[in-house]
């Protein structure tokens, strides 16, 4: 178990060393001296840091406050708040942590380094022979030879050893003190040291002033979702008001910005620059796989007061450093591309919407039979790179399924689903569609529509199949048409007949354009008794097809193709592709479909941009850090000594007696092998005592 | 870790270290030397500066390496041979890999792990055998097949180098970029240290508690890189990770978290052997284990070197998260966990120096302390999300 003394510890005449400095301290400021530099304080630090930043790491830090409240309800939210969880790092009480950290560190070092200081500078000649021989390691030898000159030849030997040594001759008596590793102290120091230096500068780097500012009312993180120019000044910081900031911009090419913000819990800063920063291009390199290789910025920096120009281009790992400011390629965004978008309305009283532009960002209110809605343009991507399925067949392993545009429908109370639609149409056993994926939150997967495409790979002859299908007026000419002709084999040329077969045509079409086949199969199973259900079911579905089939025929003479001859077995397909599609399309539950014309792809670069002016030190601390931890480590501290005296009992009667001891501080194991090799080499020129 | 009497006997003679070397230590050296050379002379036009400083600094590394511990010769020059090999073998084919014999089921990147994780296996169950009939011939065969597994370790991730230069110019870099390849990297350096505590101690018999880390990692390895989620293909790296100082930092963490792995397996081995001892039981089996002072003084040492790695490696992620990223701490959940591992070792140093803790509650602290390291090293990428976003599970 624990044991307070160690061995080592006990048996050390080297005590002293681990002994804090006697220096007088008196009353409260002993106690509370003693209570900052303890080593229990210190653990207990350690371990309650590292809790609190366990808890920073399983919650997730600095998201919208909306994400929270959704996570935990509004009451955990409001005391998670106010315990600052949601920006551990920076809050209050975390600081004040890191505070204790270095105030005890700094009153260790207090504590330890002069006695330190003094051990590691002195060679303590003033032992007695007394307290060696209690030492772990010790021995005792005859000589020969005077004092003199076995202290002379010991000496070189511990020399050779690596030992430092000095000596001292009191009335015949020499005291031989030598030690090693001296270094080894200076360890304690530097790591203790950098500690304090990595802490403070990075506190210096830190936005603790903004916080005591804005405690002070000066500043107030501004929450609303506003342009830079409307910010409110008391959210804005001057050029060279802040000494220290990690702040971010996204730059669209061709685009200027004089300034970065600041994230501060929920809201943001608005740091003004000393120069403004241009993009003039932005590239991004792909991997076959879609992934990016690389992406780099050509930037034009101009600093507002000169109007010096520094033309550079950053890249990520490869940033540009101005004055005391650092600008690095962070990210890559969309800069508001323009969208060339034609909405094709999948209601049945179908309104024609015309052609429109709309920037990547913005919204626009589309107007629908139920009501208004805001079409939300989310992201843009210029090219979609997946896995192609047949790569063994066509040797590439990916493929690029072209652009793709996301974005939201969001109604008058505020529920969206999310779309991504695809520019081109995508290839499925050798027939092209265009697919429009659609979901109602973001946790869920996207369910598929596709859209056959047509002779001329649009989405038209759907529409207008669509369209016509909706026509009341058209629907019923065209199903009398086709009753007709479809009578016309059997003889049986009752206009009643007739007319209550389009009627039942026109009705089925109407359930097939509500909710495809499933719903007019619900039709016959709920108004038909079951033991007809088939033969209806079949008689029915034969006259949909003849009455979709006609309409289809119509679709086609309207767009000029020649349906005298045998339609091609690819408009045959079509055909089929275009019924199934029309029976799914409920399911797609949205009021149009957005068909991307055209774009003008536009980027923007994300840049982060710091000013942090304690870097060095921390560096500085950092080399000072592992430089100590390799001497605390690595380089032992040792001592011998080595008492002579005068021994008249030789046979020369001017021998000595030699008693040697020693001791490896914390190394023990490795002295005593040390002090072995000593012992074994006095063996062989003295004798043993 | 620690010096037998033999290294220091002759310490207070007067004798420098160079004159310690016998004529094997100068072959190394040249030979060291002479293939530095011909790599210079062959390649040094496409070099920069600090390229060839590299070189050269990596050069006489090795070369100071093997001198001090002397197995890491014939480590290195098995490692080289192999590698070598392999990379002539696929010249600038990467197609081989299916059909030449030696590619497919020795050294090519894959085969070679493979390889190594077998032996690794193996090694464990050899180990502890070799604990439990106390022979001494079985333990050489495990520490052989430890040794084995290490070279096949290296050389698959040598190969494995090559090979993503293979696929292209664009997609090559050196494999510890996913959680497949530092396991790999995981498992051979925590084997080094193992082996360099075992020539130096002489003991066979903590090689199973060691190697039952080392398997796991095997474990994972094969489930992770060889199941559904085809780790082991060579993807490209983001922009992020294009950087010199992927090729430093994560390999002195790694150092770091092998030592540590280490010492808690010594932990374990200490505490089961001690808690036999307290139970009166005193069989062959538990007398073979080393005794309990040795085993708490390596376990001290491991964690000191991990200590020393670790934090070296902690400050060069910071240098390089301060060039990629722009700040040089962000609290990302992977520093903050890497600070979380640091302060949890710095509080096991500080009881073990200033309180004078010893044994049993500090081998438990190192256990734990595995679980920690593991999970800065595993869970993160698992269940945090972060900056840190490579090898996601
Ligand atoms: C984050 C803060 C600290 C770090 C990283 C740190 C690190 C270290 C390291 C690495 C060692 C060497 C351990 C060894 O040689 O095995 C050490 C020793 C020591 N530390 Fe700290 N330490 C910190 C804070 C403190 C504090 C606050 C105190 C005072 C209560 C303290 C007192 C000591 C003492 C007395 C030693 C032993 C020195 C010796 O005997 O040579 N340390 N520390």
């Amino acid at each position: 178990m624990s044991h307070e003394n160690s061995p080592e510890q006990n048996n050390n005449s080297d005590q002293v060393e681990r002994q804090r400095s006697n220096r007088k301290e008196h009353g409260i400021s002993k106690v509370l001296l003693s209570f900052l530099g303890s080593m229990e304080l210190a653990i207990s630090l350690f371990v309650v840091v590292g809790i609190a930043s366990i808890i920073g790491t399983i919650l997730q830090q600095n998201q919208p406050y909306n994400t929270y409240i959704v996570k935990f309800g509004p009451f955990w939210f409001e005391v998670f708040r106010s315990l600052e969880l949601f920006d551990i790092y920076s809050s209050w009480w975390f600081v004040v942590l890191l505070g204790f950290l270095l105030v005890s560190t700094s009153v260790c070092i207090y504590h330890y380094a002069p006695p330190m200081i003094r051990e590691w500078r002195q060679f303590r000649l003033n032992v007695s022979a007394k307290s060696l021989k209690l030492m772990h390691s010790s021995g005792s030898w005859l000589s020969q030879n005077n004092p003199q000159k076995s202290a002379q030849f010991i000496q070189e030997k511990l020399a050779n050893g690596g030992y430092q040594s000095r000596l001292k001759n009191e009335q015949g008596v020499i005291t031989i003190a030598a030690k090693k590793g001296s270094a080894n102290r200076l360890g304690y120091i530097f790591t203790h040291g950098s500690i304090i230096v990595i802490c403070l500068s990075a506190l210096y780097d830190g936005n603790f002033n903004l916080k005591l500012r804005e405690v002070a009312g000066q500043l107030k993180p501004e929450t609303r979702d506003l342009f830079a120019s409307e910010v409110p000044d008391i959210s804005r910081l001057k050029a060279h008001e802040n000494h220290a900031f990690r702040g971010s911009a996204n730059v669209p090419e061709g685009s200027t910005t004089g300034l970065v913000f600041l994230q501060m819990r929920d809201g943001f800063l608005v740091q003004e620059l000393p120069f403004t920063i241009t993009l003039n291009d932005f590239r991004i390199e792909h991997y076959e796989s879609g992934m990016p290789k690389s992406f780099e910025s050509d930037i034009v920096i101009q600093d507002k007061e000169s109007g010096e120009k520094i033309s550079k281009t950053i890249a990520v790992n490869h940033p540009l450093f101005y004055k005391d400011f650092a600008i690095y390629q962070a990210s890559f965004d969309d800069g508001g591309s323009i969208m060339d978008l034609q909405a094709w309305s999948l209601e049945n009283n179908s309104q024609k919407i015309m052609p429109f532009k709309q920037v990547v960002g913005k919204s626009s209110v589309i107007p629908t039979s139920k009501g208004d809605m805001k079409l939300e343009l989310v992201e843009f991507k210029a090219s979609n790179v997946q896995p192609n399925p047949k790569a063994k067949e066509t040797g590439r392993k990916f493929k690029n399924m072209g652009p793709s545009l996301t974005f939201r429908l969001r109604d008058s109370s505020g529920q969206a689903q999310e779309f991504i639609n695809y520019m081109l149409p995508v290839e499925q056993e050798g027939r092209y569609f265009f697919l429009s994926g659609v979901r109602s939150s973001t946790s869920e997967p996207f369910r598929y529509l596709f859209i056959p495409a047509d002779d001329v790979n649009s989405v038209k002859r759907f529409f207008d199949f669509r369209r016509l299908l909706n026509n009341k007026q058209e629907m019923r000419r065209i199903a009398e048409k086709t009753a007709e002709l479809s009578l016309q084999s059997s003889k049986a040329l009752d206009p009643q007949v007739i007319t209550q077969m389009a009627v039942v045509m026109q009705r089925l079409v109407e359930l097939f354009n509500q909710g495809g086949f499933d719903l007019v199969m619900n039709d016959i199973n709920e108004k038909v008794p079951e033991d007809k259900r088939k033969d209806v079911t079949d008689s029915y579905f034969k006259v949909l097809q003849t009455i979709l089939g006609t309409v289809y025929l119509e679709v086609l003479q309207k767009d000029g193709v020649d349906i005298s001859k045998n339609i091609t077995p690819t408009q045959e397909q079509y055909y089929d592709d275009l019924v199934n599609t029309m029976g799914i399309l409920t399911n797609y539950n949205a009021p149009f479909f957005l068909q991307i014309k055209s774009f003008e792809h536009k980027e923007a670069s994300g840049f982060q941009i710091t000013k942090s002016p304690g870097k060095n030190l921390v560096y500085l601390g950092c080399v000072l850090l592992c430089i100590g931890i390799v001497l605390m480590f690595y380089v032992a501290h040792k001592r011998i000594w080595i008492i002579i005296e005068p021994d008249n009992k030789t046979e020369s009667e001017s021998g000595s007696k030699i008693l040697a001891s020693g001791s490896g501080d914390r190394h023990q194991r490795e002295f005593a092998l040390e002090f072995q090799a000593l012992s074994q080499l006095l063996d062989k020129h003295f004798s043993k005592n | 870790m620690s010096m037998t009497s033999q290294d220091m006997n002759n310490l207070f003679e007067k004798q420098s270290f160079l004159s310690k070397l016998n004529l094997f230590d100068w072959g190394w050296a040249a030979l060291l030397l002479l293939s530095t050379g011909y790599v210079w002379q062959q390649y040094s036009s496409l070099m920069d500066v600090y390229e060839a400083g590299i070189l050269f600094f990596t050069s006489i590394s090795i070369i100071a390496w093997g001198w001090l511990w002397k197995p890491v010769r014939l480590y290195s020059i098995s490692v080289a041979l192999l590698s070598l090999f392999a990379i002539s073998l696929y010249g600038n084919d990467l197609a081989l890999k299916d059909t030449n014999f030696f590619l497919k089921f020795l050294i090519s990147g894959e085969s070679a792990v493979m390889w190594m994780s077998a032996l690794y296996v193996l090694a464990t169950v050899a180990y502890f055998i070799g604990l439990i009939i106390g022979s001494e011939f079985t333990n050489k065969t495990a520490s052989a097949m430890t040794w084995s597994a290490t070279v096949m370790g290296l050389v698959g991730l040598l190969v494995r180098w090559r090979e993503s230069y293979l696929i292209h110019v664009d997609v090559g870099h050196i494999p510890v970029s996913n959680l497949y390849e530092v396991f790999i990297l995981f498992s051979i350096i925590t084997a080094l240290l193992y082996l360099y505590y075992e020539g130096k101690s002489k003991t066979y018999n903590m090689g199973g508690f060691v190697l039952l880390v080392i398997s796991s990692a095997v474990a994972f390895l094969l489930w992770y890189g060889f199941g559904d989620r085809g780790a082991s293909e060579i993807q490209p790296l983001v922009p992020a990770l294009q950087s010199y100082w992927m090729k430093i930092h994560v390999p002195a963490n790694f150092v770091g978290y092998g030592a540590f792995a280490l010492s808690a397996m010594l932990g374990v081995a200490y505490l089961i052997k001690d808690s036999m001892i307290q139970h009166g039981r005193n069989g062959a089996i538990i007398n073979r284990i080393p005794d309990l002072d040795t085993m708490d003084d390596v376990m001290y040492k491991s964690i000191a070197l991990g200590f020393a790695f670790f934090t070296l490696a902690t400050i060069l992620g910071a240098m390089w998260a301060a060039e990629a990223w722009g700040s040089y701490w962000s609290w990302d959940p992977k520093e903050t966990w890497a600070l979380i591992v640091w302060l949890n070792y710095a509080a096991w140093l500080h009881l073990r120096l200033t309180k004078g803790w010893r044994g049993r509650p500090l081998a438990w602290w190192a256990i734990i302390g595995l679980f920690v390291t593991l999970f800065a090293f595993i869970g993160v990428n698992m269940f945090l999300s972060g900056l840190h976003s490579y090898g996601e599970l």
